[in-house]
């Protein structure tokens, strides 16, 4: 373990980088650096770097953004290494009491004292040149986490020629909710959704369609189950794919029917889906995903869907959601 | 007075021959081919306490099937005044029910559940919770449209086609729909007190038409035939008198063509000729109907008649063509139903019998397109005591005979493809009434969603099979 360290030491190191011809904006710390020390962290294995520029940035995560902006030579205690980025503390006179932890660019800092970090960069590869900026840090995922989302998604279907038929179009939108979980870069996902629609009965003539007036309402509550895979990535956006099963209800009600004529049946979905979530704070992450959703064999004789020879209630969606969880 | 007139007032016995087979050119009215089968019925028989007794079970019988039928997944669920919102959506969620709303005007809840549960059961769980005061399915509503017309129980044909539910769904718009019957005339208004209007056409909407056989305005029915056929499509209905028609909200245009004994007898200028039909049909589709019935045939083909129906159908008209009564004669083809096939728009009909099989008399031809309730006068299958026509009112010709007046109605059976037709001509005239109005289409649903009779498919006997009005009117669903 590191101990806590708030004294600011400014030490002399080994490696001198200078990142020239940067220039931020972040005003400058006022502090003087104090003169070089070793401290007894250091002599305890503390990993310490040191800071090789002015106008070094300090990030925090989620949110991401600038808690301090280091003059050059200021030394830092070091307690994790995430690629490129490194994990400091921030001395008390540049973080404020507490504990302050943030995140410098490698390039910026050597190491001073102490174990190296694993992958300590070499100083060619992590130093910025003149003129390159750096990405803030992004966010590490964790091990575990669970999300409730609501969504809204709009679905173009296959028998879409059918769905034009009642609907006038060959699209819908379904409205739901559901949960995540997700281990590591493995997530699972329950969502249920609903789509609702009034429509015109018809028959179709030599391809026309005639819609007769008598109203046809629609439902489809699908209940789905996904697992997918979500990509490491830099800074907030994450990719993923998925695919799995669900159930979906399907139920068709239109006036002057009896009883039996009406329709409430389930089938099985099959369904794939791409998307990237964004990171919009700690806590609040959005979504876009494509889907592809098959259910086989649920449409057909005697309704217009066999006029077109379509069987399947699937389709193409665009959906959109906002997850709350971390 | 017009040149009809003067015939009005003689008192003559004319004899009404019945010709089942006519020379070729000659026009017929596809009337049923044994008129001494016709049986009055008068309208005592609505005084018979034994027959009003009956009507009224059958009313009550009806009703209850009807009221039996729930609405799948609804309940309706009232609670004790202290009952709070959180408290219904508790028991809501652990009944099952995916929504729950408070109608207004309503002291109560309706719960919406799967469609597939037990909802007297959900109804009888829910009951026995605390706090609720009632739970119950909720009984479907129908508009218990069942015509008052006293002799409607004897219209087997309509009962046949499930008219009622049909009247559920459209009893077409007032006056919306134009349909035209090119026939003998129709007793559609009163002259003086001579010639009366129909009693039972008394509600219906007219039209102006014409007189092709007299060359006038007045097409005045002395046959009784298009009278029969214009009550079966648009008989003034619900109106405590007598029988229904089909579609008795649509407006007629009488168009005479057909001359008979009487016409003929005191002098017509015309007589109906294929030449004079093609006229009449011209000026239906020139005056603004969208339905033509022709319960009629000519023997001999006939070009005019043909274009003449096509040019109705290019002029947005529904051509409906009854198809002969000459099956015991080897069904020669009749005109314009034989080239009903080779016209979209135009629809030949066969005739059908109680029992839903082809009537003895119906044509097979490979022009006949679909079938409707014609009847079978040689029987009563049905029990009812009277044969199996089809039941209208006309004049009473003999009281014409005896008085010199047509002042004087009544109810007759009559079978044959011309009282098919006018059925199919009402049901094309209430799927235009739903928006349908490319004759073509019209044609294709009438077939696409008749019951097929006979050998699979398409047959000479049925056509596509029997018309199926409900279906027809409802059109399809995305899965059913």
């Amino acid at each position: 373990m590191i101990r806590r360290r708030r004294d600011l030491r400014i030490l002399a190191g080994r490696w001198v980088v200078v990142a020239a011809g940067l220039s931020w904006s972040a005003p400058m710390a006022a502090q003087t650096p104090a003169q070089p020390s070793v401290s007894a962290a250091q002599v305890a294995g503390t990993t310490v770097v040191r800071t090789t520029r002015d106008r070094v940035m300090v990030w925090a995560r989620s949110p991401s953004r600038v808690i301090a902006t280091l003059p050059e030579g200021v030394a830092l205690d070091a307690v994790a290494r995430d690629a490129q980025w490194i994990e400091v503390r921030l001395p008390e006179t540049f973080g404020g009491p507490g504990d302050p932890r943030g995140f410098v660019f490698a390039g910026h800092v050597v190491l001073v004292s102490g174990p190296a970090l694993s992958t300590l960069p070499s100083r060619s590869a992590a130093t910025p040149q003149a003129g390159e900026t750096v990405s803030p840090p992004r966010a590490p995922a964790p091990r575990f986490g669970i999300r409730g989302y609501a969504e809204g998604a709009y679905t173009w279907f296959t028998a879409n020629d059918s769905f034009k038929a009642i609907f006038d179009t060959s699209g819908g939108p379904f409205y739901g909710g559901g949960a995540q979980v997700y281990f590591g870069p493995i997530y699972v996902d329950v969502g249920v959704s609903r789509f609702e629609k009034t429509g015109e009965r018809a028959f179709v003539f030599e391809g026309d369609v005639f819609q007769v007036g008598i109203p046809d309402r629609i439902t489809m509550t699908p209940l789905v189950v996904t697992a997918g895979y979500r990509f490491p990535a830099a800074g907030r956006s994450v990719p993923y794919l998925g695919g799995g099963v669900g159930s979906l209800k399907f139920e068709e009600t239109s006036d002057f029917a009896d009883p039996d004529e009406n329709v409430s049946e389930y089938f099985t979905s099959y369904h794939a889906v791409a998307g990237v979530e964004y990171s919009a704070t700690r806590w609040l992450f959005v979504s876009g995903e494509v889907r592809y959703a098959s259910v086989p064999d649920a449409l057909g004789a005697p309704g217009i869907a066999a006029e077109f020879d379509e069987s399947n209630l699937g389709g193409v969606s665009v959906a959109v959601k906002v997850l709350v969880g971390r | 007075m017009t040149a009809k007139t003067p015939f009005l007032f003689m008192t003559a016995i004319v004899a009404v021959a019945a010709v089942a087979l006519a020379p070729e050119g000659t026009l017929l009215a596809q009337n049923p081919p044994s008129l001494s089968k016709k049986t009055a019925v008068m309208e005592r028989l609505t005084r018979d306490a034994a027959l009003r007794a009956s009507a009224e079970e059958a009313r009550r019988t009806a009703s209850a099937s009807t009221q039996s039928i729930l609405m799948p997944g609804l309940l309706a669920v009232r609670f004790t005044e202290d009952a709070d919102p959180a408290r219904v959506a508790a028991l809501a969620a652990s009944h099952g029910a995916s929504r729950v709303t408070r109608p207004a005007f309503a002291d109560h809840y309706l719960f919406v559940i799967d469609l597939d549960a037990d909802v007297t059961a959900a109804a009888h769980a829910l009951a026995s919770e605390p706090g609720v005061l009632y739970a119950e399915p909720v009984g479907r509503a129908f508009p218990h449209f069942r015509p008052n017309d006293p002799l409607y129980q004897y219209q087997w044909n309509f009962q046949q086609l499930d008219l009622e539910r049909v009247w559920d769904i459209n009893r077409g718009s007032a006056g919306s729909v134009v349909v035209a019957v090119v026939d003998s005339g129709v007793a559609y208004t009163s002259e003086g007190t001579d010639y009366l209007q129909a009693p039972d056409l008394a509600g219906t909407t007219f039209l102006p038409g014409f007189d092709f056989i007299w060359d006038d305005d007045r097409p005045l029915d002395f046959e009784g035939h298009g009278t029969h056929v214009t009550g079966t499509i648009a008989q003034s209905t619900d109106n405590n008198l007598g029988t229904a028609g089909i579609a008795f909200n649509v407006s007629i245009i009488p168009i005479k063509v057909v001359s008979g004994e009487i016409d003929e007898t005191f002098g017509a200028p015309n007589v109906g000729t294929s030449s004079v039909v093609a006229q009449g049909i011209r000026f239906a589709a020139e005056h603004g109907a969208k339905v033509i019935n022709l319960s009629l045939g000519v023997r001999a083909p006939s070009t005019p008649l043909r274009d003449a129906v096509q040019f109705a159908v290019d002029r947005g008209a529904v051509v409906v063509i009854s198809a002969g009564n000459s099956a015991e004669e080897g069904s020669p083809a009749f005109y314009p139903a034989a080239y009903a096939n080779e016209i979209d728009g135009a629809i030949a009909v066969g005739a059908t019998d109680y029992s839903k099989s082809r009537a003895p008399y119906s044509n097979v031809n490979g022009y006949v397109e679909i079938a409707a309730p014609g009847g079978d006068a040689s029987k009563d299958l049905n029990g009812d005591g009277y044969i199996d026509g089809v039941l209208q009112q006309v004049p009473d010709i003999e009281q014409f005979f005896l008085t010199g007046r047509f002042d004087q109605f009544q109810y007759l059976f009559f079978e044959g493809t011309s009282m098919a037709s006018p059925h199919v001509a009402a049901m094309a005239a209430l799927l235009i009434d739903q928006g349908i109005t490319d004759p073509k289409a019209v044609e294709a649903a009438l077939k696409k969603f008749a019951t097929d009779l006979g050998p699979s498919g398409r047959d000479d006997e049925y056509g596509y099979g029997l018309i199926n009005p409900r279906a027809t009117l409802r059109g399809l669903g995305l899965s059913r």
